[in-house]
């Protein structure tokens, strides 16, 4: 089960209002105060998200410095506590997006997460350098407060309204295309192989590099933040950069001519990218069953506009080769039926009627083995499907009432563990000044928190 | 480099010959020869640092040591199937650069770090014959006992069985349950228990290492068994385990993470004993408990000290997660073998004996402790909350409360006047209560200097120091080993648990919230360990208190870094669903119920009696309507809630589990205030989280 988690506020009005009052008014001191006491009483509740606390933090120093100039700290103090906000700023969202071995730059996470770049800078001068001026601080303050709204605030308050932040990756086309130049070459001219060796080498580590940090940007995108979702998230977001026209898919029609012998891609293709997922497959071994399924998910999608045969002919024998390789490298052994499991239930009874082009590579898959065969000559068969009649829904309530009807309400006893324990009977009476037992005349359970 | 291996390969052989407690010269730090090493060392050689250990500790182990027992430390059926191996290694793929490093979710100094694989702890010998696997035959060596027999020896109607060992049979239990020695000794969790008419309390949940119970030794029981029961062999080492009914299995329920703890399904014998279970093959993720060699040594060595009742003051410290507690647990059992009773000060605030945590306290102990911490909470005879896990935010507050619990140990613990009575046969020494002191296991930085300020405060006569876990490859301080010292090994903890700190924390809070403690007797110090839970009702259902601030509470004071800026119109919004340190103090009536920025009330003027969650607040200051009201619930007895007229809330907070209701599901919960079921939307939406072991580009 996974636990919710503690937070101050009893409901999301409670955690609106306080935005309201840090950011409707500007001016509004007395509003700012309500909001600087109540979230120093939350903090004491229970630990808060990283933004509302770094809010209090800049918030408080902006009160202490909007006080007349007389009643007003030193200077330095001032600067002291913009500093010290805003480095734990950025700190506080740098940190949890170090999430591999090694420490990549703070300027690589801000930028990832919109974080005003110079605010980094602040942050460093604040930290190793001369403590930047009160004017550089109050303006880092000041477009901190505009980021922590865009960024935190507004969405925790309207989560249906603003768009769920689509995780930014760096285009991916540029590398897949110096590769293709790269390797392409090489096909063409097997006196360079060993040359461009090394460039082929580096190609390939960026395009690992790029699958690392689609699993950090997924942080903000997720709702669990399991290490394995993040992987198959960002091997699903490459296999669909694959699939693009113009990488496994020659861009040309007319270079998407198809081998004879066998429900095989173009054999440049092969030759090309053949040996890039292979590689990529020894350190993700989910990638062929994730890039069948997202093949598999454009192939069956059903499109209504005049879909592109020899683009989906291209993809549906990809899939083939990849489940072929698949059995070659002695991978997923069962690829092969998991495959045309998922074909076949996706279909559903219309089997005959699908896309050809699916047909065409499940029969292929199935080619061989005898198993597979004999099934799918099967489910062909099976074309008579019931059709949905309008009284269905009739027919489903009088199965429900006639349920409902014949259940007696059934009694769980949880308390039977409890039965065999020797209590010692809690003492009803207390008397303690003051103190007064409830008992359930008076008291009825409710969530803690609440009193009746 | 070399010489520094070279000195520490010294330093291990000599402490493998000194087995008993040792003087150390201050010259010969064995410590510190190990911790001198440069802190950035390459990754390259802490390598080699290992590999040369290996050799070593061949030579440490014991001659007699089987080699089975590294790996299977009780007695083992190969067919059983349905059990993984307890040792095995951890199936992970290789390093992968997209792989993220796992995170440390908090920035608790004493937070888990990640274990390494090779743990390089004392591996546990097995005792010095190979141990005989106990087989269960009804009628043999297992008698049912019938309610005549029950009568016979004087023990209560609830099913019970004999069970009669041979020397070097070995048999380990999971579940709970009472123990008597019929005839003979045993030793069970590294104590021995002798035959006599005591009922033990065992328990032996999964969450911890489970005892073994071996013969000790088979002396003929001096009087012969009742005729109705001479069926069993009196010249055997007999035992008598009985059903306890105590409802700590519910804290399963409670606590998910311990569903089923208490169980274990694959026993192949039914003892007609409800809630023990027989271990007859390796269950994953359980370690049968063993006592390491050198603690075994330093244990015996307290045997050798002299009879003479004058102050004995035992100071247990070391690394987290090296086995302080456990160590002091066993120090205590061995210690009521020569005292009727022995004082323990708990100084670790985040995995405390006896109390959920939060609080420096002292208890008396009067009766073996046979099981982990949450087995026997218990109310303590002086404690001073502090509030929180670590007293990294109040260290003299910390200070002045462990002062506070020694003075009072001092005046009125050491030699006791009060009205406790042994039984008449009782040898043990009853006049003079010695003192075990257990610390906590942050010791570097400022944990080190508050260690030293305690041992000051202490004087202790003998200090057990457990050495750092040696893939703790941080640098330690050498810590000054004062005389009448003593080095331990760390003990072998199994490398994946499904039970984190976090989660013993966790049900700890909620087995003292759900406890049914006994009355505290007047002018007695007793153990006052509660016997058993009420886990009928989640916190949520239990009828609570209701409380007249203005009648019933002096001050409500909050601690922790913060505090100070809580202003009053916020108080009962902090109070609502707090944990709160429930203190008795002298002279803390003010006028108003809360002032801002007030300091806790001073330890020696004070005393926690124990800890109240409360449930809901309508108001603590009277309103014009005038009806202010605290919904409190707390297990302490009532004669105590009389005293207790401050409220302490600190940083310590109650457990999700104990916001939920087990008989619900998630989906009907969804309502619950203060709870939030989703993930955050926004940047920022997380707690902070803290990585330790982030590496640069040029640790590459």
């Amino acid at each position: 089960m996974q636990l919710p988690r503690r937070v101050p506020w009893s409901s999301s009005a409670e955690l609106d209002q306080v935005c309201s009052w840090i950011f409707e008014d500007e001016n509004d001191i007395d509003a700012k105060l309500l909001a600087i006491q109540r979230i120093t009483a939350w903090k004491l509740i229970t630990s808060l998200p990283h933004a509302i606390e770094s809010t209090l933090s800049i918030l408080t120093s902006i009160t202490d410095d909007s006080l007349p100039r007389n009643q007003r700290a030193f200077s330095l103090t001032l600067r002291h506590n913009y500093a010290a906000a805003l480095i734990r700023l950025v700190n506080g969202l740098v940190d949890p997006l170090q999430s591999g071995i090694y420490a990549r730059s703070i300027a690589s996470i801000a930028d990832q997460l919109g974080l005003p770049l110079w605010l980094v800078e602040l942050r460093h001068s604040a930290t190793h350098e001369d403590l930047p001026s009160l004017e550089l601080l109050r303006e880092g303050a000041r477009q901190a407060m505009v980021w922590l709204f865009n960024n935190y605030w507004l969405p925790t308050s309207n989560p249906t309204t603003v768009p769920k932040l689509e995780p930014v990756l760096r285009p991916i086309a540029p590398i897949f295309n110096e590769y293709r130049r790269l390797v392409k070459a090489t096909v063409r001219d097997h006196s360079i192989k060993v040359s461009y060796q090394q460039p082929i080498a580096r190609i390939v580590r960026e395009i690992e590099r790029w699958v690392s940090e689609a699993q950090v940007a997924i942080d903000h995108g997720l709702e669990t933040g399991d290490a394995g979702d993040k992987e198959s998230f960002a091997l699903e977001k490459l296999s669909d950069e694959l699939l693009e026209k113009g990488v496994l898919v020659p861009l040309a029609k007319k270079k998407r001519v198809f081998p004879e012998d066998g429900f095989y891609p173009p054999a440049i293709s092969i030759q090309v990218w053949g040996p890039l997922i292979q590689q990529l497959t020894s350190t993700h071994p989910d990638l062929p069953l994730t890039l069948i399924n997202r093949i598999l998910s454009r192939l069956l999608s059903p499109t209504e506009e005049k879909s592109n045969s020899s683009y989906d002919a291209c993809i549906a024998r990809w899939a083939a080769w990849v489940v072929d390789f698949g059995q070659v490298e002695g991978g997923e052994s069962a690829t092969k039926r998991d495959v045309v499991a998922s074909i076949v239930s996706t279909l559903g009874p219309t089997v005959s009627q699908a896309k050809p082009i699916a047909l065409q590579l499940v029969q292929a898959i199935c080619k061989g083995d005898e198993q597979l065969e004999s099934a799918l000559s099967l489910l062909s068969q099976t074309t008579h499907v019931s059709n949905w009649q309008s009284n269905g829904m009739d027919t489903m309530a009088q199965r429900l009432e006639e349920l409902l009807g014949s259940s007696e309400p059934v009694e769980v006893d949880v308390d039977v563990e409890m039965e065999h324990v020797d209590k010692p009977g809690k003492p009803a009476h207390c008397s303690a000044p003051g103190w007064h037992r409830l008992d359930s005349s008076k008291w009825s359970p409710c969530p803690l928190g609440q009193l009746q | 480099m070399l010489s520094a291996v070279a000195a520490r390969k010294a330093a291990q052989a000599n402490r493998q010959h000194e087995v008993s407690p040792k003087t150390l010269p201050p010259a010969a730090k064995p410590k510190s020869k190990r911790k001198d090493a440069p802190s950035n060392e390459s990754p390259s050689k802490n390598k080699k640092k290992k590999n040369e250990r290996t050799p070593k500790r061949i030579v440490q182990q014991p001659t007699t040591f089987q080699l089975e027992a590294d790996i299977i430390p009780i007695a083992l059926d190969h067919d059983d199937e349905d059990d993984e191996p307890i040792l095995q290694p951890t199936t992970s793929r290789a390093w992968s650069p997209s792989v993220p490093a796992g995170l440390d979710s908090s920035d608790e100094e004493d937070e888990e770090e990640p274990v390494p694989d090779e743990i390089t702890a004392e591996p546990i010998p097995g005792p010095s014959t190979l141990p005989i696997k106990f087989i269960p035959v009804k009628d043999q060596n297992v008698f049912p006992l019938a309610p005549t027999d029950l009568d016979t020896l004087g023990l209560d109607s609830s099913p019970a069985s004999a069970i009669c060992l041979n020397p070097g049979e070995e048999v380990s239990f999971i579940g709970a349950f009472k123990l008597r020695v019929l005839s003979g000794s045993i030793t069970i969790f590294g104590t021995t228990l002798s035959a006599s008419t005591t009922m033990h309390n065992i328990y032996a949940p999964k969450s911890s290492p489970i005892p073994v119970v071996r013969v000790a030794s088979s002396a003929p029981s001096s009087t012969p068994f009742p005729h109705s029961i001479s069926r069993l062999d009196a010249s055997r080492t007999t035992i008598v385990v009985q059903e306890l009914r105590t409802g700590i299995q519910g804290l399963g329920r409670i606590c998910g993470v311990f569903e089923g703890a208490f169980s274990h399904h694959d026993s192949t014998f039914d003892f007609g004993v409800p809630g023990i279970h027989m271990v007859d093959g390796p269950v994953k993720n359980v370690q049968p408990f063993e006592l390491p060699p050198s603690w075994a040594a330093a244990l015996d060595g307290l045997d050798k000290e002299s009879k003479e009742s004058t102050s004995k003051v035992y100071v247990v410290q070391g690394a987290k997660k090296a086995g302080k507690s456990t160590f002091a647990r066993t120090l205590c059992n061995r210690l009521l073998a020569k005292h009727t009773r022995v004082a323990y000060l708990e100084c670790d605030l985040g995995q405390s004996e006896f109390t959920p945590g939060g609080m420096v306290a002292l208890n008396i102990v009067d009766s073996p402790l046979l099981g982990p911490p949450f087995t026997h909470p218990s109310l303590p005879v002086a404690a001073h909350y502090i509030g929180a896990t670590t007293p990294k935010s109040s260290p003299s507050h910390y200070l002045s409360a462990i002062q506070a619990c020694l003075e009072f140990y001092r005046l009125d613990i050491h030699t006791p006047i009060d009205d406790f009575s042994a039984a008449e046969d009782d040898t043990r020494i009853s006049d003079a209560i010695p003192l075990v002191v257990n610390t906590m296991g942050w010791t570097k930085g400022l944990g080190a200097d508050l260690l030293n300020r305690i041992h000051d405060l202490v004087q202790p006569t003998r200090t057990f120091e457990i050495e750092a876990p040696l893939y703790d490859d941080a640098y330690n301080p050498p810590t000054a080993l004062t005389r009448d010292s003593c080095l331990l090994k760390p003990i072998l903890r199994p490398v994946n648990t499904p039970y984190a700190a976090s989660d013993m924390r966790s049900l700890n809070i909620l087995s003292y919230l759900h406890a049914v403690f006994p009355d505290p007797e007047e002018n007695t110090y007793r153990q006052g360990t509660a016997t058993s839970w009420d886990t009928s009702l989640p916190l949520c259902a239990q009828p609570p208190y209701a409380v007249d601030p203005k009648v019933a509470l002096d001050a409500v004071i909050l601690t922790g870094a913060g505090a100070e800026d809580v202003v009053a119109s916020e108080i009962d919004r902090v109070l609502n669903v707090a944990l709160v340190g429930l203190v008795e103090a002298q002279d803390a009536g003010d006028a108003q119920l809360y002032v801002q920025g007030a300091a806790p009330p001073l330890p020696a003027h004070s005393k926690c009696h124990g800890l109240a969650l409360v449930r809901g607040v309508r108001s603590t200051t009277a309103s014009s309507t005038g009806s202010s009201a605290l919904h409190i619930l707390t297990p302490l007895p009532p004669s105590l809630l009389g005293k207790t007229r401050v409220l302490v809330k600190g940083e310590m907070e109650l457990p999700i589990w104990g916001m939920l209701d087990f008989r619900l599901t998630p989906e009907e919960q969804k309502d619950v205030p203060y709870l939030q079921w989703h993930k955050g939307a926004g940047i920022g939406a997380e707690k902070r989280k803290v990585r330790r072991n982030l590496m640069r580009k040029a640790q590459m």
